[in-house]
């Protein structure tokens, strides 16, 4: 019987694995026979006919506002002293309103921005334009160069940026 | 294939790209919302994981470099975003994404954008079940009907590991269908 087979194979081949993957083929089309169709899940009347308008409102259509690139400026001075600022000015916020945290440290406030809000340095840098940075009174917030050569030296990755 | 390429040679020209983002919005937009909302179950969640799809495509698009058909590019990002949605939703929630999961499962029979009968709550509950990537390889093989190879551009799984997850995913939601007599 064995010698049979032998004379006799016809030349057919099959992929490998064919016929131990066939049974979780068919038992998954009998089964799937039984699930229903369609998820049940509905949209608003209209959602998707003004769907187009409000994507391009976000990209096409957005106003255009003038981004600033905090590392093409050439005085990064400027530009740390932009960053701190903007962590001063929510310190100081925070203050006024009388909330409990007032005795929150620098970077407490840089941990809490982090994990509370959902935003990344670029989008920040994006809401403020050329009148915005120019009416913020740097003299004021008294930073010293000290403090911005810590925040810088514990916040950049690549120190030679300091170097001018 | 020719018409993608045109497509995406459009999008990345100042002048025809208002044009062709809008063709290809009105395009995709109903196969990756159902694509996302499969995975995020609810349509506010839904539409905010959209719109920021379409916003990444819009952005990225100048690094397409048409390895991929841009339907899976755009059905990878889509997937990610919806995970990544998920992930931050349960990190500002201190939960687990699971727990997210099965937050937006739960109110399903509440919600007004949800039409299904017993049945099909009954199936959102057994596919939410699964381990996240059975439930991705469940929702784009059974309701999308994607083939395996595009599949596994967009998973960056293998095919065989692909059959493999969905497989056993049929096998769970069938157990769970079978032995759920909670409604």
């Amino acid at each position: 019987m064995e010698n049979d087979k032998k004379k006799y194979t016809s030349g057919f081949k099959v992929p490998s694995s064919y016929f131990e993957a066939l049974d979780d083929k068919l038992f998954s089309i009998v089964s799937e026979d039984k699930f229903p169709e369609n998820t049940g899940f509905n949209v608003p009347e209209d959602y998707f006919e003004t769907l187009e308008e409000k994507i391009l409102s976000k990209t096409i259509h957005e106003k255009e506002s003038k981004v600033i690139s905090i590392f093409k400026r050439k005085n990064i001075w400027y530009t740390t002293s932009i960053a701190a600022s903007i962590l001063m000015l929510l310190f100081l916020n925070w203050n006024k309103s009388n909330t409990n945290i007032t005795n929150w440290e620098l970077a407490e406030i840089e941990t809490y921005i982090y994990n509370n809000l959902d935003i990344e340095a670029q989008e920040v840098a994006q809401l403020l334009n050329e009148e915005d940075l120019e009416s913020l009174q740097w003299e004021s917030l008294s930073i010293t160069e000290e403090t911005i050569e810590n925040y810088l030296l514990d916040s950049l990755d690549d120190t030679s940026l300091l170097i001018e | 294939m020719v018409e993608e390429q045109s497509l995406v040679t459009a999008l990345k020209s100042q002048d025809l790209r208002e044009k062709a983002f809008r063709e290809l919005i009105t395009t995709y937009k109903e196969r990756l919302y159902w694509h996302i909302r499969k995975i995020v179950l609810n349509h506010d969640d839904a539409d905010d994981v959209l719109q920021n799809t379409f916003i990444k495509v819009f952005r990225n698009i100048d690094k397409f470099q048409g390895e991929s058909k841009l339907y899976t590019w755009m059905y990878r990002i889509a997937t990610n975003e919806s995970i990544t949605f998920i992930n931050k939703k349960a990190k500002k929630l201190q939960v687990t994404s699971e727990e997210v999961q099965q937050a937006a499962l739960s109110n399903l029979k509440e919600d007004v954008y949800f039409e299904g009968n017993e049945i099909q709550l009954k199936l959102q509950r057994a596919i939410t079940s699964l381990p996240q990537k059975q439930q991705l390889v469940f929702n784009m093989k059974y309701f999308d009907d994607i083939t395996y190879e595009e599949l596994s551009t967009i998973l960056d799984t293998s095919v065989g590991g692909l059959k493999s997850s969905y497989h056993i995913a049929v096998k769970k939601i069938t157990t769970f269908l079978e032995n759920d007599e909670t409604f």
